[in-house]
């Protein structure tokens, strides 16, 4: 891990103490209307993860894949079916509530890294904090950490455009994880990147996975794939297989 | 995209120019219906004006006589011509020649905001600031009209015009109305007009207040001053009336008696004069029972009876000139206006007096019959016009600016849907990503209104003419044409707003 200094700080701060899985999903379902009735992208999940496990959801495209990263990051709230996020019925919530359970526990990293690109570095790892109500003051002080944590001091002042793939998406999990959220949700993160890079990310996933960070990741890459402990495998809305990595065993949340 | 797939040029810039010439006349030949349609609007707003001033105003500006031509829808298809082309050719000369590279790569979403799209959005800022200040600075020009035109109203112009019917008798050439006869008729016909039910009071005069036709004044000096030479003499305006028109009119006695029965031919001459003329004339003491000499070279001292107040014959707001005011039967003068005092409504006085004048004889008849009412609201005719125009081009200017502020922020927020999805998944409520809008949108009508402001400022000396009552940088004015700009800009901001913070952040980055 070259580009990743490990710090006490950097587990994630949770404020309350809960037990039982960190998510649950019980028969979620999404469709579409269409005149001959409904499309479905989701059929009956049902997928239990528990804290601190680096979960990599796999399949074809179309398969579902990041409509249920979507619904798990509650960007998507046109489902049916229940979802607890710490034991908190998150398919009861309005949808004010959910920004808000989204904002405290949820990271997310994109596949096109989707920076601000008139923003610089330092001011792009600001903005996640600055939805979060953290006074100026301590912003400049976490950011300066997360820039030091990071290792991209140097870029701090640079846009996007003036950095490669690799680095790109290096701020873009510092941003997502700047705010320190018990889930760290990843879409396709080194869908663009080489390999080199790809390794350098996934290996900084299973840093912030070691000191606590629960991660979900979307992936075509089997690679990518073996540095978690557990492999859901989704098709045509179907989970169809729930692999443990790490211990080789297979895991009991299969849902539908 | 189309130059890539191997479009030339002039193949792009064609397609884009007929666009926007397209676009150009559709909004030109939607102008001309519109000025079609607002013609006759134009001609009823026109101020009735009399005497000298109507002359000059016909020859500059007759808008009575304004009408669409061939002149006009020319110009009209010439300028949407011109604004079509110059609106499209430098977007489209840019458009055409883009740089490849960075087009394609805006396409697949690694990039948004080039250093072209940078300009571009400047370009379109300053159109939108420039939008802003031009119709402040026309908004402004509509108060300042506004306000003089509601401060015009309620000036105190020295008289009474509620309930007063005026007209004027047309009397036949015949030499049976010439001379004393005439003079005969006139006072037969005030006898029989103060007989009519509901009329309380009979005046007559050459004019009416605030017409701007009294003209003739007659220079005169102070009894028992040595004759004025030259410059000495000052002008004063002379009201040749009967002992009916000041009580008809309403002017209000300041000091000693209006003319009455006793001032007729044959008894010593008297006056009553205006306070402006007490107060320059006889500046030391009572101007009561003082002798004014009036005339050109023979004098007649005339003994001051009474003092009014001041009644405006000029302009609204020019200050008050010296007025004596005679009986008209003692000196050989026409009297070409009556004014009838009615305890009811003057129009229902109207047709009885027509009757008595007709009764009187076949021959005359009344023409010009307004009430004083609607000869005072004629003459803040310029006023009135000048502020429905200016306030008709500063409405439209208003409207212009915020279909301008709503069409930038809304192709912004169009462009911006990446950014704000990403703000959106990264924790941005709903508030925020309005305030996010808004903010820029405000942002541009400051400057805008600062610009503005200052143009305004500069611009609005032109219309000291016009302006009255107030000051032509009268901060009132300049504060509430803000507010209501700043206000607008922020309705029109708030429908973008609303729209940004609607999108969805699964598909907006989706088609990142």
């Amino acid at each position: 891990m070259a580009f990743f200094r490990t710090t006490k700080r950097d587990a994630p701060v949770e404020d309350d103490v809960f037990s039982g899985p960190l998510v649950s999903l019980r028969g979620v379902e999404k469709a579409f209307d269409i005149p001959s009735g409904k499309s479905y992208v989701l059929r009956r999940v049902s997928l239990d993860i528990a804290p601190g496990e680096f979960v990599t959801i796999m399949g074809p495209s179309g398969a579902g894949k990041s409509t249920l990263l979507s619904i798990l990051g509650m960007f998507d709230g046109a489902w049916q079916g229940e979802y607890y996020l710490r034991n908190v019925a998150v398919h009861a919530l309005a949808n004010k509530d959910r920004l808000s359970l989204n904002r405290k526990h949820i990271g997310f990293v994109f596949q096109q890294y989707h920076l601000l690109d008139d923003l610089t570095v330092a001011e792009n790892l600001d903005v996640p904090l600055s939805y979060r109500d953290v006074p100026r003051d301590q912003r400049a002080a976490i950011v300066a950490d997360t820039l030091d944590r990071f290792q991209i001091v140097g870029k701090k002042d640079l846009y996007p455009r003036q950095l490669s793939g690799g680095q790109q998406q290096l701020v873009g999990v510092a941003r997502a994880v700047i705010a320190k959220p018990g889930l760290l949700l990843a879409d396709e993160p080194t869908g663009n990147l080489h390999s080199s890079q790809a390794r350098d990310i996934m290996e900084l996933f299973v840093t912030l996975n070691r000191q606590g960070t629960t991660i979900v990741q979307v992936t075509h890459s089997e690679e990518n794939a073996q540095y978690g402990s557990r492999i859901v495998t989704v098709r045509d809305g179907w989970v169809v297989d729930d692999v443990r990595t790490g211990d080789g065993g297979r895991g009991t949340g299969v849902g539908g | 995209m189309r130059v890539a797939i191997g479009a030339r040029r002039s193949q792009v810039l064609a397609e884009l120019l007929t666009e926007t010439l397209v676009l150009a006349l559709v909004g030109g030949v939607l102008g001309v219906v519109l000025a079609a349609w607002s013609v006759d609007t134009v001609r009823t707003l026109v101020p009735e004006t009399g005497g000298r001033m109507r002359t000059q105003m016909a020859q500059y500006l007759d808008l009575s006589q304004v009408q669409l031509d061939v002149r006009v829808l020319a110009f009209g298809l010439a300028l949407s011509l011109v604004t079509g082309l110059l609106c499209g050719l430098v977007p489209a000369l840019r458009a055409s020649r883009p740089m490849l590279a960075d087009a394609l790569k805006d396409g697949a979403g690694a990039s948004s905001e080039s250093a072209l799209t940078f300009r571009r959005g400047q370009a379109r800022a300053l159109l939108v600031t420039g939008n802003v200040a031009l119709s402040l600075l026309l908004l402004v020009g509509a108060g300042l009209l506004s306000r003089s035109f509601a401060k015009a109203r309620g000036v105190d112009a020295g008289f009474d015009a509620r309930d007063v019917l005026t007209f004027r008798v047309q009397p036949p050439t015949d030499s049976a109305f010439s001379g004393a006869r005439a003079s005969l008729y006139r006072q037969e016909l005030m006898t029989r007009l103060a007989a009519l039910p509901g009329v309380n009071a009979v005046g007559t005069d050459w004019c009416a207040p605030l017409s701007q036709g009294c003209s003739g004044t007659i220079v005169m000096r102070v009894s028992g001053t040595p004759l004025p030479e030259g410059g000495a003499r000052q002008p004063i305006g002379v009201h040749l009336v009967n002992s009916g028109y000041l009580p008809a009119i309403g002017a209000r006695l300041v000091a000693g008696r209006f003319l009455s029965e006793v001032d007729r031919a044959g008894a010593p001459i008297t006056g009553v004069i205006n306070e402006t003329a007490a107060r320059q004339l006889f500046p030391n003491g009572d101007a009561v029972g003082q002798r004014l000499g009036i005339g050109f070279s023979n004098w007649a001292d005339a003994e001051i009876v009474g003092v009014i107040s001041d009644v405006n014959y000029g302009q609204v707001g020019t200050p008050p000139a010296l007025s004596f005011y005679g009986s008209y039967l003692q000196a050989s003068s026409a009297t070409g206006m009556y004014f009838l005092r009615t305890s009811s409504a003057p129009a229902s006085v109207l047709a009885v007096a027509r009757q008595t004048v007709r009764n009187l004889s076949p021959q005359l008849a009344i023409y010009d019959e307004r009430t004083l009412e609607q000869r005072v609201a004629s003459s803040l005719g310029r006023l009135r016009f000048g502020a429905i125009l200016l306030g008709a081009f500063a409405g439209l200017g208003l409207v212009l600016s915020l279909i301008g502020i709503y069409g930038v922020l809304m192709y912004t927020v169009v462009q911006r849907t990446r950014e704000l999805g990403i703000r959106m998944a990264l924790g941005a409520v709903r508030r925020e990503v309005i305030g996010l809008v808004m903010r820029r949108a405000m942002l541009l009508t400051a400057i805008g209104v600062t610009v503005g402001l200052a143009a305004a400022w500069g611009a609005s000396r032109l219309l000291r003419g016009l302006v009255f009552g107030i000051t032509t940088t009268d901060p009132l004015t300049f504060a509430i044409q803000s507010c209501v700009i700043v206000v607008a800009c922020a309705l029109a901001s708030y429908l973008p707003a609303r729209r940004a913070a609607g999108i969805d952040p699964v598909e907006a980055l989706r088609g990142a």
